[in-house]
């Protein structure tokens, strides 16, 4: 069943920003999901990475390899359910830095794709159109919305 | 939202965190922004599907005695 394994998620009073801490064979990461509006009423762009304590730079480019992927993956999707009951008219944008990031945000579309599509529209952005999202569509970006 | 109301719903256990409220405000991923923004203005957003018809149940006309 989708989420059923993932982290503890901290988040702000707004359920915009989410923080949690992965656990791994590099140790223990933190992991941030912001939900940030973008020109478009009702769009939001979803940004994800991880957050170097010393500094607290963000960093979305980082393959971190801690082991924990899929958890890591079932808890950003998970933040995304707990975003639309905040805001339920939400379209929430997803791009990857690189084509190896994207095909693992289609991966992970993938994977949970039967339960998702319950509760989701999803669509997948393939040369220059909106396309409603299937397994092997090679997207350049990805958009869903609450049904 | 609660998170009582949000804990019953699909999603892990969340704790809400009032000093994430300042990082909430700033911007940390203005490249993917950008990005969105760019994809937004030149494709803008798909069509939804029509929502699904509701249904609506028969009522069986009484035939009158008369």
């Amino acid at each position: 069943m989708f989420i059923e394994d993932r982290y503890e998620v901290e988040i702000s009073e707004d359920i915009s920003f989410f923080e949690f801490i992965s656990e791994g064979k590099q140790g223990s990461i933190y992991k941030i999901v912001q939900y940030s509006p973008t020109n478009l009423k009702d769009v939001y762009n979803l940004g994800f990475g991880d957050k170097n304590l010393q500094t607290g730079q963000i960093d979305d480019k980082i393959i971190t390899d801690n082991g924990d992927s899929e958890k890591v993956l079932a808890t950003v999707g998970a933040t995304v359910y707990a975003f639309v009951t905040q805001h339920p008219k939400a379209y929430i944008v997803i791009t990857g830095n690189s084509a190896a990031r994207t095909r693992l945000y289609r991966m992970a579309i993938n994977k949970y794709y039967n339960d998702i599509v319950q509760d989701f529209y999803v669509y997948g952005l393939l040369n220059g159109v909106w396309r409603p999202f299937k397994a092997n569509g090679n997207y350049k970006a990805f958009l869903i919305k609450k049904i | 939202m609660t998170i009582n109301q949000l804990n019953k719903l699909k999603v892990p256990i969340f704790k809400i965190n009032p000093q994430l409220n300042e990082l909430a405000a700033i911007p940390m991923f203005e490249e993917k922004v950008a990005m969105a923004n760019e994809i937004l203005r030149t494709v803008g957003l798909p069509d939804l599907p029509p929502p699904a018809p509701k249904r609506t149940r028969k009522v069986k006309k009484k035939v009158s005695d008369a």
